[in-house]
């Protein structure tokens, strides 16, 4: 459909070309039209398109939707010469159009003189560029997973070493090219790199207000001594706040809080502790500002907030009665050890949980208020969430006027330029092909079948991410989504971009390293004396991940396949 | 007056099992030889080296607020014990700001923590007690104990 409007497009054009010509009383102009895609119906931009005679030649380049319009003189054409029409482009094997007479008749003709040569697939070229970016990304993915190197150090050598290939080792060997800057900056995404930065400004002014400290205190009053009811009330706090914030804040915030509170109950804290890390991992899913995975599907596949809290919110919230059983089942030895307070330590707990900044947390909640409204009918009036993030942020930083040094060193700018290298990074294996190939094998493999593209995708980005940061895995694995809901059929309801964002979330309870919420947790924890080791977290986890993924995957299936989605 | 006469013990801790240990030695001590028990908690960020997106000044002051709680319950249980105390919180590489504070109060022993080692950790994580220890030795006048093993400077 979208081919068909674009050749109307190019033919009215071509019509208003031969139009003007009209009037001029004589033809000097004429065009070739036409649209460039891959193997996967993909457009293909900044294709060389060339009309080639033994004496002429005219070039032109496609456009991002892949059509290109090839302007040519027809007085400086013969009809009965042979004429090649040439396509090229980095990547690709170069495709060569011989004109046959009729052809190159359409290009005579008074009214219109233009000719159109429909859709014109160029197949991929595995180049040694496309190695060198394998490698890059795979070295990243080591970096970041054996921390030999800080995710944005790994990130920024990835794209330097792009780059080095490209315009250095091209000179050398062509065949090294990857890409070249300005074709690498498309790829950046700027709405994720805006939607993190606003919502880092006003993540900064509520971590300072002690709401989280208060809230968990508030817990261990309203438990009244039940400490599965307190488990089950922070692990309702730490699903609130990964949903709204996001899972490493609320885990900076919730840690520290929660071994006082087990420490003062004389039980081990990390029977509260799992549970919450756990939480944290869980519901950052239901909306679109809860996990950074879930900022780039949103993006990416324009999934609103809206639609991730009506098509996940269900699996989410059953996903956790699931934790609360299972965490009741598991850490009920440690739970049931809890002690009688001292009234001198938990005077000090009370004292340390206290609202730390009323005037700001008022305000936040105002604005957050405001913002999760926006959040809400903001797709109606086609208002992007980075808009909103970054108009919050700034209501909020006018209302408060904290210091704005302290607030712009708040935003964390190594985040930031994370994201924006994995975006390069992730665009030189896109660039070359390799996440072309990713996504023919895993078309291949699924075989047009919805539900086992659902399986596959769910629960391979579940495993995957216990093993490999989650991050950069989502950013390469969207293409592939985008491929497979194009080509599945049923799958256009971006059922396969929801299992993405459950496996590569919930994963992250598979393991210490699947999520950065878990190790700064372990971090914490382990400066209170209680060390969480990858062992640990990899037994107490990993059913987790089972029973979590599996009620999502039961979730998604119902919804998109018996629902209608 | 009294205070200045008496011996103290500086007394490295972080809480959990293992850290109870090095307390109860360092009560032990302080109790049988009318010490004063000095106790010390290090704030320590290193673990975020490699984590995007925490606000380390947040991450800081959670950890001194921590710190605060377990010297609390540890000076709690030493009062129980008619220990006298002091506790001192500090940020920063461990080692080094045991050694800075052991010097600034003059204390004549260390107590510190030996913590337990899987069998394939033994090797390495020996060796880093030992350098860690070493390290300490070296750089004050303190004797150093170890909670479960007496080692002398």
């Amino acid at each position: 459909m979208k081919g068909i409007i674009i050749y109307l497009l190019l033919i009215s054009f071509s019509f208003a070309l031969a139009e003007g010509n009209a009037k001029n009383t004589s033809i000097d102009k004429a065009a070739i039209f036409g649209v460039i895609k891959d193997s996967q119906n993909q457009a293909v931009s900044d294709a060389l398109v060339e009309l080639i005679t033994a004496k002429e030649h005219f070039s032109s380049y496609s456009q991002a939707d892949g059509s290109f319009a090839l302007a040519i003189d027809p007085n400086r054409l013969e009809p009965n010469q042979i004429t090649i029409l040439k396509i090229s482009r980095t990547h690709f094997e170069s495709l060569e159009i011989e004109l046959d007479s009729s052809q190159m008749a359409m290009l005579f003709l008074k009214n219109p003189a233009s000719l159109s040569l429909g859709e014109q697939t160029l197949k991929r070229h595995i180049s040694l560029g496309f190695w060198l970016a394998a490698i890059i990304f795979i070295l990243v993915l080591v970096f970041i997973a054996t921390g030999w190197l800080h995710n944005t150090l790994a990130a920024l050598v990835g794209a330097s070493l792009a780059f080095l290939f490209t315009y250095l080792g091209s000179l050398i060997i062509p065949e090294m090219y990857i890409f070249r800057f300005p074709r690498a900056l498309t790829y950046i995404d700027w709405n994720v790199i805006f939607l993190i930065m606003g919502m880092m400004i006003v993540i900064a002014i509520v971590e300072h207000t002690g709401i989280f400290q208060w809230l968990a205190f508030a817990a261990y009053k309203a438990s009244k001594g039940k400490m599965v009811v307190l488990m089950a009330i922070l692990v309702l706090i730490a699903s609130i706040g990964s949903a709204i914030l996001d899972n490493v804040t609320t885990m900076l915030l919730m840690t520290p809080i929660v071994v006082r509170i087990a420490l003062t109950l004389k039980i081990n804290p990390l029977a509260l502790l799992m549970p919450s890390i756990f939480a944290s991992n869980i519901a950052g899913v239901s909306t679109l500002v809860g996990t950074p995975t879930n900022i780039l599907i949103g993006s990416y596949a324009g999934i609103s907030f809206n639609d991730f809290l009506i098509n996940q919110t269900l699996g989410v919230v059953l996903a956790l009665l699931g934790l609360i059983i299972y965490s009741q089942i598991i850490f009920r030895k440690e739970l049931n050890a809890a002690a009688k307070a001292s009234p001198k330590i938990l005077a000090k707990l009370e004292e340390s949980a206290k609202i730390t900044q009323p005037g700001n947390l008022k305000k936040s909640a105002w604005v957050g208020l405001a913002m999760l409204i926006l959040f809400v009918v903001g797709e109606g009036i086609h208002l992007n969430p980075a808009v909103i993030a970054l108009m919050g942020s700034t209501a909020l930083l006018v209302w408060i006027r904290p210091n704005i040094e302290e607030m712009i060193k708040a935003v964390d700018w190594t985040t930031l330029v994370f994201f924006m290298m994995l975006f390069v990074v992730v665009g030189a294996i896109q660039e070359v092909g390799l996440i072309a190939q990713i996504a023919t094998l895993l078309a291949n493999i699924v075989a047009g079948n919805l539900l086992l593209a659902m399986i596959v995708v769910i629960w391979s980005s579940a495993l995957l991410s216990t093993v490999i940061a989650n991050i950069p895995f989502t950013a390469a694995m969207l293409p592939v989504i985008a491929y497979l809901s194009a080509t599945i059929p049923g799958a256009e309801t971006k059922v396969l971009f929801y299992c993405l964002s459950v496996g590569a979330a919930m994963g992250g309870n598979g393991s210490l390293i699947g999520a950065s919420a878990n190790m700064v947790a372990a971090g914490i924890s382990e400066r209170a004396g209680y060390p969480i080791s990858y062992g640990y977290f990899l037994k107490k986890g990993m059913p987790i991940l089972f029973i979590s993924v599996s009620i999502a995957t039961i979730w998604l299936v119902l919804r998109f396949m018996v629902f209608g989605g | 007056m009294h205070n200045l006469i008496m011996s103290s013990i500086l007394c490295a801790i972080r809480g959990g099992p293992e850290s109870q240990i090095t307390l109860n030695k360092a009560m032990e001590m302080a109790s049988q030889q009318n010490l004063i028990l000095n106790l010390v908690y290090v704030v320590n960020l290193d673990f975020l080296s490699t984590i995007t997106g925490v606000n380390s000044s947040v991450a800081e002051e959670e950890l001194h607020s921590m710190g605060e709680f377990i010297l609390e319950i540890a000076q709690e249980e030493a009062q129980d014990k008619n220990i006298e105390t002091k506790s001192f919180i500090r940020q920063g590489n461990i080692a080094e700001e045991i050694i800075k504070l052991a010097n600034e109060i003059n204390a004549d022993y260390i107590v510190l923590g030996k913590r337990k080692a899987t069998q394939e950790q033994a090797t390495t994580e020996q060796s880093v007690v030992l350098d860690f220890i070493e390290k300490i030795a070296l750089e004050t006048t303190a004797k150093i104990v170890i909670a479960e093993n007496e080692i002398k400077e």
